[in-house]
């Protein structure tokens, strides 16, 4: 569904990633797992069209959209859930879950989703007039996930949603997205928390440097030496 | 001075301020868009009120049947302006902004000064001179279907803000403009339409009051400066802020005037500035 390659990225003439490949098959959780500071972000944002790379490709679906801008990344299907989650904070949950699908590929499934995303969050429903800003990091990590579906993606990628949760939160944060995954959506996910990403993806990408520098499955890579070595040292 | 006066002048007030309020909303309209405070917005309404007049003078088109059409023809000014002029000017900053818009004050003025002479000038309308009589007012009707006509076009621009995909659009970018890219949202162009609105209500403004003031070139800068003072009096994008701002302005200037004569009176807009800005330096309504 994506296909990576060789992808060049960064800010000005500061190169931060430096030929990236990597690969999302429909159906599949991928987590891309890094210290701070690897380049997570930045790759992220090249995906969803915020950044243009300098070199490489992004193929998604079989055409290409790397350096495309943002809009062609939402209408070819893909929804980034960003790093510190960005709501629109004088803005009610409603109001941010329309501009979710506000673009004219989600707007006409956008009531049917909202039902969707109030199943999944329940607490989104009592807050739906509620202003942004006002709420929880639990909640604003709820809602921008919310918001984020409302675009009816095909792939959609989230940054750190753990950063800054208390673990009963991440819990939940994490039980949406294997329950959404279940559902057969395809997730891309960037986390510095190792140990858990890599237990609910069924792939990973360790990146450092701007570098990949171990994939596999999930599971051996965090049996793998090298991943424990460097991430889970602490654990 | 009899309470019939006063009363009078507080009416007219109350009127204008409806004026002022809309056009201090057109006003934070353009600067929420990108941050460009409009120091010629005054002298769009003023390049509007000409256009009347023009239109007058070339087709015998009365004012208020010109203002749909002044309304899309400045509607198109200023979406072709967004992008063609203030978008590149702005990316090198805010205050190259603020410098645009003060050249292009002087560019209007002496323009207006060129093709319509220094001489105070008046478009006649089917409203001009009639007053409407309910004892003990009596209201210039001008000035009455001026003033109602901008308490509708606030509520429909509220509307549009408030309750519409477009609207809520505008609002995305004003408050994360990242996350708004995000959405999908065509920023540029969302950003050109809002501020062809902007513009356009000015046009559509100069042609619904035009026959209640007298025209001269420099006509533009008083009604910056009430704009101005009626945005940071409410509270920057709060459109109840405005409205009240905008008859405490009109009510305050037109009893001023009337108590204490005409230069003390246009002295207490400014009175009015500095106080709600030391005790309220967000203004009445505002956020943050
Ligand atoms: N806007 C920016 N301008 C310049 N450098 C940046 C910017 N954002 C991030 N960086 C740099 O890019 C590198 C990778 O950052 P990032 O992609 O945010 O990593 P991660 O998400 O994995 O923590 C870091 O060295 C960081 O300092
Ligand atoms: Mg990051």
């Amino acid at each position: 569904m994506l296909e990576i390659s060789g992808l060049v990225s960064g800010y000005g003439r500061i190169s931060i990633l430096h030929g990236i490949d990597l690969r999302v098959e429909k159906g599949e959780l991928v987590a891309l797992v890094g210290v701070n500071g690897a380049g997570k972000t930045t790759l992220m944002k090249t995906i969803a069209g915020l950044i243009r790379p300098t070199a490489g490709r992004i193929a998604f679906e079989g055409s290409e959209i790397a350096g495309e801008g943002a809009e062609r990344a939402v209408a070819a299907g893909i929804a980034l859930v960003p790093e510190g989650r960005m709501v629109f904070p004088r803005m009610t949950v409603w109001e941010n879950l329309m501009l979710g699908g506000v673009h004219p590929r989600a707007r006409p499934y956008r009531e049917a989703t909202l039902e969707r995303i109030f199943d999944l969050f329940p607490r989104l429903a009592e807050r739906r007039d509620q202003k942004a800003a006002t709420m929880s990091g639990g909640e604003q990590q709820m809602l921008v996930i919310g918001r984020g579906l409302m675009a009816q993606p095909k792939l959609l990628i989230l940054d750190e949603p753990s950063l800054g949760l208390s673990p009963l939160l991440v819990q939940e944060t994490y039980g949406a997205l294997r329950k959404l995954n279940a559902d057969g959506l395809t997730i891309l996910l960037a986390e510095q928390n190792v140990k858990l990403s890599l237990a609910v993806s069924n792939r990973g990408y360790v990146i450092e440097n701007g570098k990949i520098v171990l994939t596999g499955a999930s599971s051996d890579l965090a049996r793998d030496p090298a991943t424990r070595k460097a991430y889970l040292g602490r654990l | 001075m009899s309470a019939e006066v006063l009363l009078q002048a507080t009416v007219q007030g109350l009127q204008m301020g409806a004026i002022y309020a809309l056009i201090a909303l057109s006003m934070t309209l353009i600067f929420s868009v990108g941050g460009l405070l409009n120091f010629a917005h005054g002298d769009f309404m003023a390049l509007a009120m000409y256009g009347a007049l023009a239109l007058y003078q070339s087709f015998a088109l009365d004012a208020y049947a010109a203002a749909p059409l002044l309304f899309f023809g400045f509607f198109l000014l200023g979406f072709l302006m967004f992008r063609r002029l203030v978008q590149p000017v702005l990316a090198a900053g805010v205050l190259a902004g603020a410098q645009l818009t003060l050249g292009l004050v002087f560019v209007q003025e002496n323009f207006l000064l060129m093709v319509f002479g220094g001489d105070y000038l008046s478009v006649p309308t089917v409203l001009s001179n009639k007053n409407l009589v309910i004892p003990p007012l009596t209201m210039p009707w001008p000035l009455l279907v001026g003033s109602l006509l901008a308490v509708v076009l606030a509520a429909i621009l509220y509307v549009v803000l408030m309750r519409t995909d477009f609207g809520r659009q505008v609002r995305a970018i004003t408050q994360n403009s990242d996350a708004a890219a995000l959405m999908g949202i065509r920023i540029d162009r969302v950003q050109a339409i809002a501020f062809g609105i902007g513009i356009g209500l000015l046009g559509l403004t100069g042609a619904i009051i035009v026959a209640q003031f007298t025209l001269t070139p420099a006509m533009g800068l008083d009604f910056t400066l009430i704009a101005l003072i009626v945005m940071v009096i409410g509270g920057l994008g709060s459109f109840a802020g405005s409205m009240i701002a905008g008859a405490i302005i009109g009510v305050s200037e037109s009893l001023g005037s009337l108590l204490y004569g005409g230069t003390v009176g246009a002295m207490i807009p400014y009175a009015i500035l500095v106080l709600v800005l030391l005790f309220r330096p967000h203004g009445l309504m505002g956020e943050h």
